[in-house]
């Protein structure tokens, strides 16, 4: 099935946009695509499916760490080559420096783009503060819980401003109620007007979790990957209950596309 | 063992918080306790030290099989993130180890003491892992509630300004 615009969004201002963008293995087996996808500006949007959908694969193409093997992929109207400077990236794994401090691990990002030492500082702390990490300056990652350690790199991603926060999996290696805890604190920096952050692509394996969060779900499914159904929940309000009606019917219907 | 040394269970905040969140989703703000094994799938060593945190700050009530949110508890997790910060702050400096390091920390010159002073106290009570965890735990909970810190260069626990 093809993408579709959704009517509603239509207006909005498309920040990054997926042009028959395709993944080849050993060019010749398709294991990706060709996948149209936009996403807007200001908007919460998660692909979900299961292992092997390409989830993860599109999440770098859009980062611009992968180049698809073919078709194209747009910031604006400008092509996109090399890494994407506009977005920032969270990964499961947290991926801090085990021999830095939290706030020299949040400035490290700011350093690359070039930022004097005062205003990496200044930054770090701003982004520590949101992300509710203020008493942990000088904490090395070892001393931190897991969550601690995800808040970290939320902190650090989103310390560079950058227009789309890009997560790969980012609760899927915490237990349910820290994930809960750190699900709600990103929608709070989402919605937070101290957060010029105002984009965010989610992946994960979880249709609840997706559900819970986003603007719009993209559903994946497997070999090859492939958009399956893209769902619109601007109209479904926040906080959403996992056992309301029309947070279930959603779920439901996302399982039996996908089963 | 001293009252004054009641250990602290070995639990990250986030996942307190999480759990005051579960409970308020919950009818009555009360659950019963299995259903936060099985169902939810925590493991008993991941989910008794949470209730137990929750329960010495508190914020749950636990009796005959059944975890409900105090007033505290329900107020703290309803609260924005600046208030939160503070309710849990006054709840934690109720916690012996915490406080007794604080305030050894406020009598102390330009608020600094060796870490190793503290160890030492606590291996009295406790064995040297365990009085380390205790320690590490501590520290933990008391960057979060902004109370006290550590400072790796001298070893020493500082007061937070």
């Amino acid at each position: 099935m093809d993408a579709t615009v959704v009517p509603a969004e239509a207006d909005r201002k498309v920040l990054v946009r997926l042009d028959a963008v395709e993944q080849l293995y050993d060019r010749k087996i398709r294991i990706l695509g060709p996948i149209d996808l936009e996403i807007r500006e200001g908007e919460f949007l998660s692909l979900v499916g299961p292992s092997g959908c390409g989830k993860s694969t599109l999440l770098r193409i859009v980062a611009g760490v992968l180049r698809p093997t073919r078709g194209r992929v747009f910031l604006g109207d400008r092509l996109l080559e090399g890494v994407n400077r506009s977005a920032a990236l969270v990964f499961q794994s947290f991926a801090l420096f085990p021999w830095l401090t939290v706030v020299d691990n949040v400035a490290l990002g700011l350093e690359a783009r070039g930022l004097g030492v005062h205003e990496r500082l200044k930054k770090a702390e701003k982004y520590i503060d949101l992300a509710g990490l203020a008493g942990y300056e000088r904490a090395y990652p070892k001393e931190l819980s897991r969550g601690m350690k995800q808040l970290v790199g939320v902190a650090r991603a989103l310390a560079v401003e950058p227009e789309l926060l890009c997560m790969d999996e980012p609760f899927s290696a915490l237990d349910v109620l820290t994930a809960r805890t750190m699900r709600d604190l990103v929608l709070d920096l989402w919605a937070s007007p101290q957060v010029l952050t105002k984009s965010i692509l989610l992946v994960t394996h979880s249709i609840e979790e997706a559900v819970s969060l986003s603007d719009r779900v993209v559903v994946l499914k497997a070999n090859p990957g492939r958009i399956a159904d893209m769902v619109d929940l601007t109209s479904l309000p926040r906080p959403r209950r996992a056992d309301a009606p029309a947070v279930r019917e959603v779920v439901d219907r996302m399982y039996t596309l996908l089963a | 063992m001293a009252k004054d040394w009641k250990p602290l269970p070995h639990a990250p905040i986030a996942m307190v918080f999480g759990l005051l969140e579960h409970l308020r989703d919950a009818s009555g703000g009360r659950e019963d306790l299995y259903k936060l094994g099985g169902p939810l799938g925590l493991e008993l060593d991941d989910l008794l030290p949470v209730t137990e945190a929750a329960k010495q700050l508190g914020l749950v009530k636990i009796a005959s099989g059944d975890i409900e949110l105090t007033a505290e508890g329900r107020a703290l997790s309803a609260a924005e993130a600046p208030e939160r910060k503070e309710r849990l702050r006054r709840r934690l400096l109720e916690l012996p180890i915490l406080r007794r390091i604080r305030e050894a920390l406020q009598e102390a010159e330009g608020g600094r003491v060796r870490k190793q002073e503290f160890l030492k106290r606590l291996e009295e009570h406790f064995s040297p892992t365990e009085a380390e965890r205790q320690l590490g735990t501590a520290l933990d909970w008391a960057r979060y509630g902004e109370l006290f810190d550590h400072d790796p260069d001298t070893e020493e626990f500082v007061l937070a300004s």
